[in-house]
C-alpha cells in the first residue's frame, strides 16, 4: 500500500473506499467548478456572441476585449495592485493579532474577565450603531475619510473568527500545558507565543488565509471613505469595480454618441474582473495548505 | 463559585487582550449611539453635526420607526420563508461539510484534498450578483442550458423564473454550492489537528472506521458545531440578501417562496432612505435573534457546562 | 520585555492614528478678506467614474471664475449613496447637485436642508433671475426659492426609435410623426414574421423606458393622474393606477404581444442593454428634434422617432436638475453661489469648458455645435446636466454628417407652449404622516412592477392582486391624505 503519510497509518480506510471517495470528490470538484469554469470561457468570449447568443461553454467567437480593456488600464490598476497587496499583508497580520490574543485570553477559563470580555466580543454581532454613525465616527473622529487606514482597521477583527479560534485553543491545549508552564514561571504572553502560537498552526494558517482573501477582495471600504479624487488609494477590487460601473455607465448611457457603445466589453468585463480575482486564489492557495500540512506533522509530534 | 482573585496571570491576560479591546471600542461601540435613531425621527440640523442632530434634534417617536414591517399584510408569508430556509440552510451547512471533511480527511493523496479544497472554496468568492447571471444563463427561458436540453429530449420548456414551486431546491442548491467549500476547509482545520495517538488506542481495540469517526472525530468536533449552531441561530432572522433577491433577480411570480425579512425591508426602504426605519428593522431581527442565542446557549450549558459560547 | 514591546505595538498603532488623524468635522469657512477668491464645496452627481481630465479642466475652469467673479469651486463628485450618506451625517457643502430621482430637491427643501434664495436672488444675481424666469417655481417651495433649476429638456415627449431602413426602406411604409402604442403592434408582427427567432420589442426588467410619462406620477409610482384629464373636471383628482385606463391599455398591449412571442420572455428577470440595443423598435424620452439616438453608427441602421406620449410637463418632469444652496452657509458664500450659477448661464464658452472640456483637446466647435474629439470622449465624458444647465451650453453634434441643430433649445422651449400641462401647478406632496405605509406599499409595488411594465403578466388579475394588497397595507389613508393636502394646495394658490 502506498501511502506518504507515515504517521498517519492509524487512518487508513481500504484502497476500495478511497478509489470510491476520489471518484465522489472528483466529481463534486467538477460540478463545483463547472460553474467557475464557465465564468472564464465568458471572460474570453467576445461580447457580440453574448448578445446574440447569452453565455454558452462554447460561444460562438472569442475575444480578449475585456482583457485588452484591462490592459489599457495598467498603469493606475497596476499601482492598485501594489496597493492591494500592502493592504492585504498588514491587514492579514494585524488581523490575527487582533483575533488570536482575544481567542487565547478567552480560552483561558480561570480568567477573572472572561464573562466580561465575551460578551463584550458577541454584542457588537448583533447590535451596531449603523451605518451613519459609523461613518460619522470614522471620518469626522478618526479622520480616516481617505486615509489607507480606512482599508486597513475596519475590516481587521471579526467575532466571529475569535469564537471559532478560542473554541480550537480550548479545545486542542490540554489543560496541563498551561500548569507545567506556570510552574516554571512564565507568564500569559511567554504561554501565548511559546505554547499557543506553535501548536495552532492550522487554524492560525486558515483563519488567515480566510482574511487575506477578504482583505484582497474588498471593495466597501474604499467605496465608502475613498473619494473619487484620491484615486491613487483604491484597492485593486475598487478600481475594477469602477471600471465595471464606468462601462455600465457609457453602455446604458444614451448620451455617449458614436460607436463607443457598440466597443465596450460590458458582459465579459465583469467575468474577466472575476476571474482576476480568482487567479491569486487559485494559485497561493496551494502553495499555503503545504505550509500547514507540515506544521501539522510538526506540531502533532509533542512532548 | 469562590469568588476568584487577580491573578498575576490575570494582568498578562488583560494585556495581551487590549489592543482587540481597543479594536472593539472605537469601530463597535463608538458609534453604538446611533441606535438611537431607531426611536427617532432624524432630521440634520443644518450646519450642525450629525451627533448634534441626533441628539438635540429630531423626535422621540417610540416605535413608530418599527411600523412598516407589521403594515405589510404578507409580512406572515415573509417570516414563514425566512425561518424556513434558516433552518433548513442551519441542518444541511452543519451535516454536509462536516460529514464530506471527515470523508476528504480519509483520501489517501494530499495533492487530492488539496484540490478539491481549492476548487470548493472557489465559489465562496464569486458574488452574488455574478452568481445571479450564471445562474440566469442557466435557467433562461428561450436561451438557458437547462432548458435547452429539455427541449432536445422532447419535452417543453420552462419558465423557470415564474415557476416558485422550483425554488426552494434551486436556492438550497446555490447556496450550498457557495458555501460549503469555505466550511470544508475550516473543518478540516479542526480534523487534522486531532490528536492520532487516540486513534492508535482505538486501532488495537479493533475499532472500524466508522466507529473512530463515532466516537473519536465527532466527538472532537462537537465544540465547533455546536458553536456554529448557536452563532447561526442568533441569526435565524437575518438572510443572506444577494441570494434571495439577486439571485431570484426579484421576479414577482416567484414571491411566495423566495421573499425574505430582508428582501422586504430593501424593497420597503428602496423609494426613500430613512436610516430610522432601517435600524429599527435590524434592531428587531438582531434583538430576537440575540435572544434565542442566549436561550438556546442557556440549554447548551444546562446539558455540558463546558460547552457554549458564553 | 522584547514581548512585552512587541504586544503593545498594534495599540500604539491604533492609538496613533485616532490622535494624528483625527480631524475636526468640516466646518463652515471663517468670514474671508474680500480680496482672495471665495472658494465654494461643489457636489457634483457622478453616474460613473470621474474623468481623468477633471481636475485639470477645473483648473482651467477656477482660473477664469476667479479672474470674472472672484469665485472658485471644489468640484467633490458623488453617487447616489454617497449623497444620502454625506448629507445625513452633515458634511459641509456650499452647492450641490439636487433632483427628482436623486438627493430629491422636495424631500431635502421641505426639511429645511436648504437655503431659502428668494430674497438674494435678484439684487446678487440679476442676469440669473432674467435667465431662469419664468421657470422658478420648478426650485420653489410654498412660494419660497430654494434651488436654482438648471434649464434642460422639461417636459417628457416619448418617442419610438424604429429602424427606418428595414421599415421605410425595406417595407416600404411610412412611419408618421406620431402614433398611439396599439398602432405599433402591425410593425411588430410584420417584423417577426420576417425573423422568427428574434424579439422585436425586445427588453429588459424596467420595460419600456419612459411608457409611464403618459400620467403624472403623485405620490410614489402608483397613485397619479393622467395627462389626458388636465384641463377637466377630472384634472385634480388622484387615483391608483389601475384606474387609469390608458396606461391599463397599454400593459394589455404588453401582455398580448408578449404571450404572441414579440417580447422575450424573460424580459422581467434580464436586463436592457446590450440585448437590446439591435432591436427594430425602442422607446426613449427625449424632445422633437432630438438627434442623439438617430446616430446609424451606434446601431447599424437608421433610426426615425415617432412620438407616442406627449408634450407632457409637471413638477416631476421639471426637476432633472437643481443646485441648491447649503441652508447652513454664510450669506457670503450664498451670494459667490448665485454668481457662480450666473455665470454658467451667461458666459457661453465656461459653460462649454466645464460641460465638454477644453477646447482644441476634448472638443472643436463646427458650425456653432460642438464636436467631441476622441480624448475628450476617452478623458472628460460627461452627462452636461450635471455640471449646469443644458440651455446655455453648445448643443453636441454625432459627428460632421450627422450635425446638431444650433438653436435646438429655442425650438424645444418654443414647442412647451403647446405641452400638456397637468393641473397640479407645481405640487409636491408632503408624505411625513403616511411614511410607514408608503414603505410598505412600495415593496409590494416593486414586487409586481418589472412583470406588469413586460407584459410578463395579466394586467388585470395582477392589479387586482396588487390593489387587494395595498388596501390592506393602508392604500386609502394615503390617497385620503394627499388628496386633502393637494385640494389645499389648490385653495392657497388661487
Amino acid at each position: 500500500m502506498k501511502h506518504r503519510n507515515l504517521s498517519r497509518s492509524w487512518h487508513l480506510v481500504k484502497p476500495g473506499t478511497n478509489a470510491l471517495l476520489s471518484v465522489m470528490f472528483a466529481l463534486l470538484g467538477l460540478l463545483t467548478f463547472l460553474p467557475v469554469l464557465l465564468v472564464i470561457i465568458i471572460s474570453f468570449s467576445s461580447d457580440s456572441s453574448i448578445a446574440e447568443n447569452g453565455y454558452s461553454f462554447f460561444p460562438s467567437s472569442w475575444s480578449l476585449d475585456a482583457y485588452r480593456y484591462v490592459w489599457k488600464s495598467i498603469d493606475y490598476i497596476g499601482h492598485s495592485f501594489l496597493l492591494s497587496i500592502v493592504v492585504m499583508v498588514l491587514g492579514t497580520l494585524l488581523s490575527l493579532w487582533l483575533i488570536s490574543t482575544m481567542a487565547y485570553v478567552l480560552s483561558r477559563r480561570d480568567f477573572k474577565l472572561k464573562k466580561i470580555y465575551t460578551a463584550l466580543i458577541l454584542i457588537p454581532m448583533f447590535f451596531g450603531g449603523g451605518l451613519a454613525a459609523s461613518y460619522v465616527v470614522n471620518t469626522q473622529l478618526f479622520g480616516l475619510k481617505n486615509s489607507i487606514f480606512a482599508l486597513l482597521l475596519p475590516p481587521a477583527c471579526s467575532s466571529w473568527y475569535i469564537i471559532i479560534m478560542r473554541t480550537y485553543f480550548r479545545k486542542n491545549i490540554p489543560v496541563e500545558l498551561y500548569d507545567a508552564a506556570e510552574m516554571d514561571g512564565a507568564g500569559p504572553v511567554r504561554i501565548f507565543f511559546r505554547i499557543v502560537l506553535p501548536l495552532s498552526k492550522p487554524i492560525l494558517i486558515t483563519v488567515g488565509l480566510f482574511q487575506a482573501f477578504a482583505y484582497w477582495n474588498s471593495w466597501y471600504y474604499a467605496m465608502l471613505y475613498i473619494s473619487p479624487n484620491h484615486k491613487e488609494l483604491y484597492p485593486l477590487q475598487y478600481v475594477l469595480y469602477s471600471i465595471q460601473r464606468n462601462i455600465e455607465f457609457m453602455a446604458t448611457n444614451e448620451n455617449i454618441s458614436g460607436a463607443v457603445v457598440m466597443e465596450l466589453p460590458a458582459e465579459t468585463f465583469r467575468m474577466a474582473m472575476v476571474a482576476l480575482t480568482i487567479a491569486p486564489i487559485l494559485v497561493t492557495y496551494p502553495f499555503f495548505r503545504k505550509f500547514f500540512v507540515k506544521g501539522i506533522l510538526t506540531g502533532a509530534i509533542k512532548e | 463559585m469562590k469568588k476568584k482573585k487577580w491573578k498575576r496571570s490575570d494582568s498578562g491576560l488583560t494585556l495581551l487582550s487590549l489592543p482587540t479591546l481597543m479594536w472593539y471600542l472605537a469601530f463597535c461601540y463608538l458609534p453604538m449611539f446611533g441606535i438611537v435613531i431607531a426611536f427617532k425621527q432624524y432630521r440634520l440640523i443644518p450646519g450642525k453635526g450629525f451627533i448634534y442632530s441626533l441628539f438635540m434634534g429630531g423626535k422621540w417617536i417610540g416605535f413608530e420607526n418599527f411600523r412598516f414591517l407589521f403594515l405589510n399584510p404578507q409580512m406572515a408569508m415573509v417570516v414563514r420563508n425566512t425561518l424556513f430556509y434558516n433552518i433548513l440552510f442551519l441542518i444541511i451547512d452543519t451535516l454536509l461539510p462536516v460529514a464530506l471533511a471527515i470523508l476528504l480527511s480519509y483520501l489517501y493523496s494530499e495533492q487530492q484534498k488539496g484540490i478539491f479544497q481549492t476548487v470548493s472554496m472557489l465559489p465562496h468568492f464569486l458574488s452574488w450578483v455574478i452568481v445571479s447571471y450564471l445562474l440566469f444563463a442557466f435557467l433562461s427561458t428561450d436561451r438557458g442550458l437547462l432548458n435547452s436540453l429539455i427541449v432536445r429530449s422532447g419535452g417543453t420548456a420552462v419558465k423557470w423564473y415564474q415557476e416558485p414551486s422550483v425554488w426552494p431546491r434551486i436556492l438550497l442548491i446555490t447556496h450550498t454550492w457557495k458555501a460549503y467549500g469555505y466550511a470544508i476547509v475550516m473543518y478540516s482545520a479542526y480534523i487534522t489537528a486531532i490528536d492520532p495517538t487516540l486513534y492508535d488506542s482505538a486501532l488495537v481495540d479493533g475499532a472500524s472506521v466508522w466507529q473512530r469517526v463515532r466516537y473519536i472525530t465527532l466527538p472532537l468536533l462537537r465544540p465547533v458545531i455546536i458553536v456554529l449552531l448557536l452563532l447561526n441561530l442568533g441569526h435565524i432572522l437575518n438572510t443572506d440578501f444577494g441570494l434571495f433577491y439577486q439571485v431570484t433577480r426579484n421576479s414577482g411570480s416567484i414571491l411566495s417562496a423566495t421573499e425574505t425579512i430582508d428582501v422586504y425591508i430593501y424593497k420597503a426602504l428602496l423609494e426613500q432612505t430613512n436610516y430610522g426605519y432601517s435600524a429599527a428593522a435590524s434592531l428587531l431581527q438582531n434583538g430576537i435573534g440575540c435572544f434565542l442565542l442566549l436561550a438556546s446557549n442557556y440549554i447548551v450549558k444546562k446539558i455540558d457546562p463546558e460547552e457554549g459560547i458564553l | 520585555m522584547k514581548k512585552r514591546l512587541l504586544m503593545t505595538l498594534p495599540a500604539l498603532i491604533l492609538a496613533l492614528c485616532a490622535s494624528s488623524c483625527s480631524s475636526k468635522p468640516a466646518e463652515k469657512p471663517a468670514e474671508k478678506p474680500s480680496e482672495e477668491p471665495v472658494s465654494l464645496v461643489w457636489w457634483v452627481y457622478s453616474g460613473g467614474d470621474v474623468p481623468n481630465d477633471a481636475a485639470k479642466v477645473l483648473e482651467k475652469a477656477n482660473e477664469i471664475s476667479a479672474e470674472k467673479i472672484g469665485v472658485t469651486v471644489d468640484m467633490q463628485f458623488k453617487t447616489e449613496e454617497q449623497f444620502s450618506l454625506d448629507l445625513t451625517t452633515g458634511e459641509y457643502y456650499d452647492m450641490t447637485f439636487s433632483c427628482d430621482w436623486c438627493n430629491n430637491f422636495d424631500n431635502n427643501a421641505r426639511q429645511g436642508y436648504y437655503y431659502d434664495l428668494t430674497d438674494l436672488v435678484a439684487d446678487t444675481a440679476p442676469a440669473l433671475y432674467d435667465a431662469v424666469d419664468p421657470w422658478w417655481e420648478i426650485g420653489s417651495l410654498n412660494g419660497r426659492i430654494y434651488g436654482v433649476p438648471m434649464l434642460k429638456d422639461l417636459g417628457a415627449e416619448v418617442f419610438f426609435r424604429i429602424n427606418s431602413d428595414y421599415f421605410e426602406g425595406e417595407k416600404g411604409i411610412e412611419l408618421p410623426q406620431e402614433m398611439k402604442f396599439a398602432d405599433l403592434e402591425p410593425l411588430l408582427v410584420m417584423y417577426k414574421e420576417d425573423h422568427p427567432g428574434e424579439y422585436p420589442l425586445h427588453m429588459g426588467h424596467n420595460g419600456l423606458s419612459g411608457m409611464f410619462q403618459e400620467h403624472e406620477r403623485v405620490v410614489s409610482s402608483y397613485l397619479v393622474i393622467p395627462y389626458s384629464k388636465a384641463g377637466t373636471e377630472e384634472g385634480t383628482t388622484i387615483i391608483p393606477i389601475w384606474e387609469d385606463e390608458e396606461y391599463m391599455e397599454m400593459l394589455r398591449c404588453l401582455h398580448r404581444w408578449y404571450e404572441e412571442g414579440l417580447i422575450n420572455p424573460d424580459a422581467a428577470t434580464t436586463t436592457d442593454l446590450p440585448y437590446s440595443l439591435k432591436n427594430p423598435v425602442r422607446s426613449g424620452t427625449a424632445w422633437t428634434g432630438y438627434k442623439g439616438w438617430s446616430n446609424p453608427e451606434t446601431v447599424g441602421f437608421n433610426v426615425k422617432l415617432v412620438r407616442y406620449i406627449g408634450p407632457n410637463m409637471s413638477r416631476a418632469t421639471q426637476q432633472g436638475s437643481l443646485i441648491a444652496v447649503n441652508a447652513a452657509a454664510p450669506e457670503e458664500n450664498v451670494k459667490a453661489a448665485l454668481k457662480y450659477m450666473e455665470l454658467l448661464y451667461t458666459d457661453h464658452a465656461f459653460r462649454d469648458l466645464l460641460a465638454y472640456g477644453i477646447e482644441g483637446e476634448h472638443f472643436d466647435y463646427y458650425e456653432g455645435t460642438v464636436i467631441r474629439t476622441k480624448k475628450g470622449a476617452e478623458d472628460y465624458l460627461m452627462d452636461n446636466f450635471v455640471t449646469g444647465p443644458a440651455v446655455s451650453a453648445s448643443v453636441v453634434s454625432a459627428s460632421k454628417d450627422i450635425l446638431a441643430d444650433p438653436d435646438q433649445w429655442k425650438h424645444v422651449y418654443a414647442e412647451y407652449e403647446h405641452a400638456k400641462q397637468s393641473d397640479t401647478r407645481g405640487f409636491s406632496y408632503d408624505g411625513e404622516k403616511t411614511e410607514a405605509i408608503r414603505a410598505a406599499l412600495y415593496a409590494i409595488w416593486e414586487g409586481y412592477y418589472s412583470e406588469l411594465v413586460t407584459g410578463t403578466a395579466d394586467p388585470d388579475e395582477t392589479m387586482k392582486t396588487i390593489a387587494d394588497l395595498m388596501y390592506k397595507a393602508g392604500l386609502q389613508e394615503v390617497l385620503d391624505d394627499a388628496q386633502s393636502h393637494f385640494d389645499q394646495y389648490l385653495e392657497s394658490i388661487k
